[in-house]
């Protein structure tokens, strides 16, 4: 039904130009123009190096393991992927569940209506996961004989290398339901995380190993495609219980009830004494701990922690200091990149009520940057463990996270002010919708954020020594700090500058 | 308490607001009334400071509103949902609202109290997030909110809306009383002329931007307020 509606729509064009009004009539039109210009460059590219990189690992793998088949090396690591994706869309997954309430009243009988809710989930982009990662590798793994053996092209099963690939689809539409009913129902999450925490149990005591026994059944249906109807008995069990369980649940006062919420950072007594400037910070870390979409972004900038590994571990890029500068600035500056560039839009929902308040921006901004400040020592401190990569490159770090401090998170600041794009905060964002509140002038901040840094790191081993460059990019930090006042001031003019342009986007988006 | 003069706005060529003069008293309960379009919301805006004046200026109590910002110390309002915090407890909102207005968290405490009929056991101790809160309750939260710390000036667009009919007779009381017992001033907008003639002082009528008539409330004024609205 749901396809038919939109096929019915797009082709008496109705459905294109609904969306194009939608999007030409938007605020900013032009700038989100480009940005949409951006994102989709940015797809294609991710997707052509997911798919690169799936390909290519055959070679890799055949280079490194030649008495292993790249199938059952690959197999037996699938399930940690699996968990992964299974977390990652646990907490980032948008389920197609807010268009029920609306059709509930139609005259459309109940049975479509989920129906049409499950097609829709089914054609997620989520699930698009093994066209990019798994589909490459399967084609290049029929292609590619053994090493030593010449062409060898029977020896690899063409029919069990699609029914391999048909499995990993499968089990992902099975996550898909899974995370659908966990989302909906507390009890199995436990449930999950007990099964979980047996088998790791289990493991531990090396009585059974999960992980080889899912890569060994992997195996079994490349070697013996029969068994893909287990596989696929289980994927129409799964289909069967979600529809049963969301018919069931299918109630305002139920499953489509936001529920009773939990009251949780309640307390903060300790924030009592700051005053003015506690109760804002309060404000800041029950936004962050109540609502969908500011979790989110936290949990991002916590894989921000990260991005040295990538950097740090290859040969490849040891030799680039500018290189490795920039990736130091990364690791502290998670959190200020993905939060701090959505302020003053966190408050987007309430921000006339603030405007009005006995509030000075001087107290807001500065509530701002002690929650910037807490996150870059709390980075600095989980950063710990980079000293495993040499001395050098953890000064690299701390020389970005005083940068970060003293300056990093003004810029930050002011890019958000120019932004002006509003965000619905218990929202959880969709997969590469994440326009709403970007812009392209937070294109244009990244340059002196993680420019200017690389920058003055540069010039300073070019023209003395590394150890001078890291050194001068700290110090540009700690000149931010003694300019604080100053800079606080300026900010509060372009605040004040753009108050009711910035009030105006918020009302109208919202 | 308040003055304007010469007061105009205009969005894309379209004058929305036009006012050559108006005082308001201070003690004095105001009410604003109008159909959809009139500018009531635009004058409240204008005179929270929340849109730019395309012309002329509003003084309240002899500050420039768009220049200085210390009329925020003594004035609150409670125009529409954008007052609300949705993540906050009432509670912890009124905390809030308390803290910036320079209020004691035990002073909040007892002058809550005289709000328990108007919250009748759904606002405070309900562990539910403000955004969790029927309509009506959260704007008995949004009204109460305006009310703490005393302010000298209290601007409520459509207080009454949505409020049940008991709520709505408790609100007219506590505005009445805030009226005489501290000489707060109210603004307040409503659609609802019976309300807004009970307990206004003052009643201005708003039509496409200008002011039409400016009526000292009387026994007469609600007869005369239903023929200018029954076409």
């Amino acid at each position: 039904m749901y396809i038919a509606t939109i096929l019915n729509k797009i082709m008496t064009g109705k459905f294109l130009e609904l969306k194009w009004k939608q999007f030409s009539r938007a605020p900013q039109f032009g700038a989100k123009l480009a940005v949409k210009v951006l994102i989709g460059f940015f797809i294609t590219y991710f997707s052509l190096a997911a798919i690169f990189f799936s390909g290519i690992s055959v070679f890799l793998l055949e280079k490194e393991f030649p008495d292993q088949s790249p199938l059952s090396i690959v197999n037996s690591y699938l399930l940690y992927y699996f968990i992964f994706a299974f977390i990652v869309r646990y907490f980032f997954q948008a389920l197609p569940t807010n268009e029920i309430q609306q059709l509930l009243i139609t005259p459309i009988t109940k049975k479509y209506i989920i129906l049409n809710t499950i097609l829709k989930s089914t054609f997620s982009i989520y699930n698009s996961s093994p066209i990019f990662y798994f589909l490459p590798f399967a084609i290049v793994f029929i292609f590619s004989g053994g090493p030593g053996d010449e062409v060898e092209f029977s020896r690899r099963s063409i029919l069990g290398i699609f029914s391999w690939w048909v499995c990993l689809q499968m089990i992902t539409w099975m996550l898909n339901n899974l995370v659908f009913l966990v989302n909906k129902n507390s009890s199995i999450l436990k449930t999950i995380i007990g099964v979980v925490f047996f088998l790791y149990a289990f493991q531990k005591f090396n009585y059974f190993d999960i992980f080889t026994f899912f890569g060994f059944g992997l195996d079994k249906i490349y070697s013996n495609p029969i068994y893909l109807f287990i596989v696929f008995f289980s994927l129409a069990a799964s289909y069967f219980l979600l529809f049963k369980f969301l018919i069931k649940e299918c109630y305002l006062d139920k499953g489509l009830s936001k529920g009773k919420e939990k009251i949780i950072g309640e307390k903060l007594t300790f924030l009592n004494r700051f005053g003015k400037l506690g109760s804002l910070i309060k404000n800041d870390i029950r936004l962050i701990i109540r609502n969908a979409r500011a979790k989110q972004v936290v949990l991002m900038s916590f894989l921000f922690l990260f991005y040295g590994v990538i950097f740090f571990t290859p040969d490849l890029y040891k030799e680039s200091g500018a290189l490795l500068m920039f990736a130091s600035l990364f690791i502290t500056g998670g959190f200020m990149m993905t939060f701090g560039q959505y302020i003053p839009s966190w408050d987007s929902e309430y921000y006339p009520l603030l405007m009005v308040q006995n509030l000075s921006y001087k107290k807001y901004l500065e509530s701002k940057l002690v929650l910037m400040i807490a996150a870059t020592v709390i980075a600095t401190i989980l950063s710990l463990p980079y000293l495993y990569y040499g001395l050098k490159i953890y000064s690299m770090i701390i020389a970005g996270a005083f940068f970060n401090l003293g300056l990093g998170g003004y810029i930050t600041i002011i890019s958000g002010v120019l932004n002006k794009s509003p965000l619905k905060l218990n929202v959880k964002a969709k997969a590469f919708e994440n326009t709403q509140a970007f812009s392209i002038t937070q294109f244009l901040f990244v340059l002196p954020k993680m420019g200017l840094p690389v920058l003055i790191y540069w010039v300073g081993q070019f023209l003395f020594t590394e150890e001078i460059g890291i050194l001068l990019v700290g110090l540009f930090g700690v000149l931010g700090i003694t300019l604080h006042s100053l800079i606080i001031s300026q900010i509060e003019k372009v605040f004040k500058k753009h108050k009711y342009k910035t009030l105006e986007a918020y009302q109208t988006n919202n | 308490m308040i003055n304007i003069k010469d007061l105009s706005k205009i969005y894309s060529g379209k004058t929305v607001l036009n006012i050559s003069s108006l005082e308001i008293a201070k003690g004095s309960c105001f009410g604003l009334v109008g159909n959809n379009g009139a500018g009531k919301t635009t004058l409240f805006s204008l005179l929270l400071d929340l849109v730019e004046p395309t012309s002329g200026d509003i003084l309240n109590q002899g500050i420039k509103v768009s220049k200085d910002e210390s009329w925020k110390a003594k004035t609150s309002a409670f125009i529409d949902s954008t007052f609300i915090i949705g993540y906050l407890t009432p509670e912890e909102y009124f905390e809030f609202i308390a803290q910036l207005r320079g209020v004691k968290n035990e002073t909040l405490k007892d002058w809550l109290e005289q709000f328990s009929g108007f919250f009748k056991d759904e606002i405070l101790n309900q562990k539910k997030y403000i955004r969790d809160l029927s309509k009506g309750n959260q704007k008995k939260v949004g009204i109460t909110a305006s009310f703490i710390g005393l302010p000298e000036l209290v601007i409520l667009d459509e207080p009454f809306s949505s409020l049940d009919p008991s709520s709505q007779i408790l609100l007219k009381k506590l505005i009445q009383e805030f009226v005489k017992n501290d000489q707060t001033t109210f603004l307040i907008s409503s659609h609802d002329l019976s309300h807004v003639t009970e307990v206004c002082n003052r009643i201005v009528l708003l039509e496409k931007g200008q002011i039409i008539k400016d009526i000292e409330t009387n026994k007469a004024t609600l007869k005369e307020l239903e023929s200018y609205f029954t076409l």
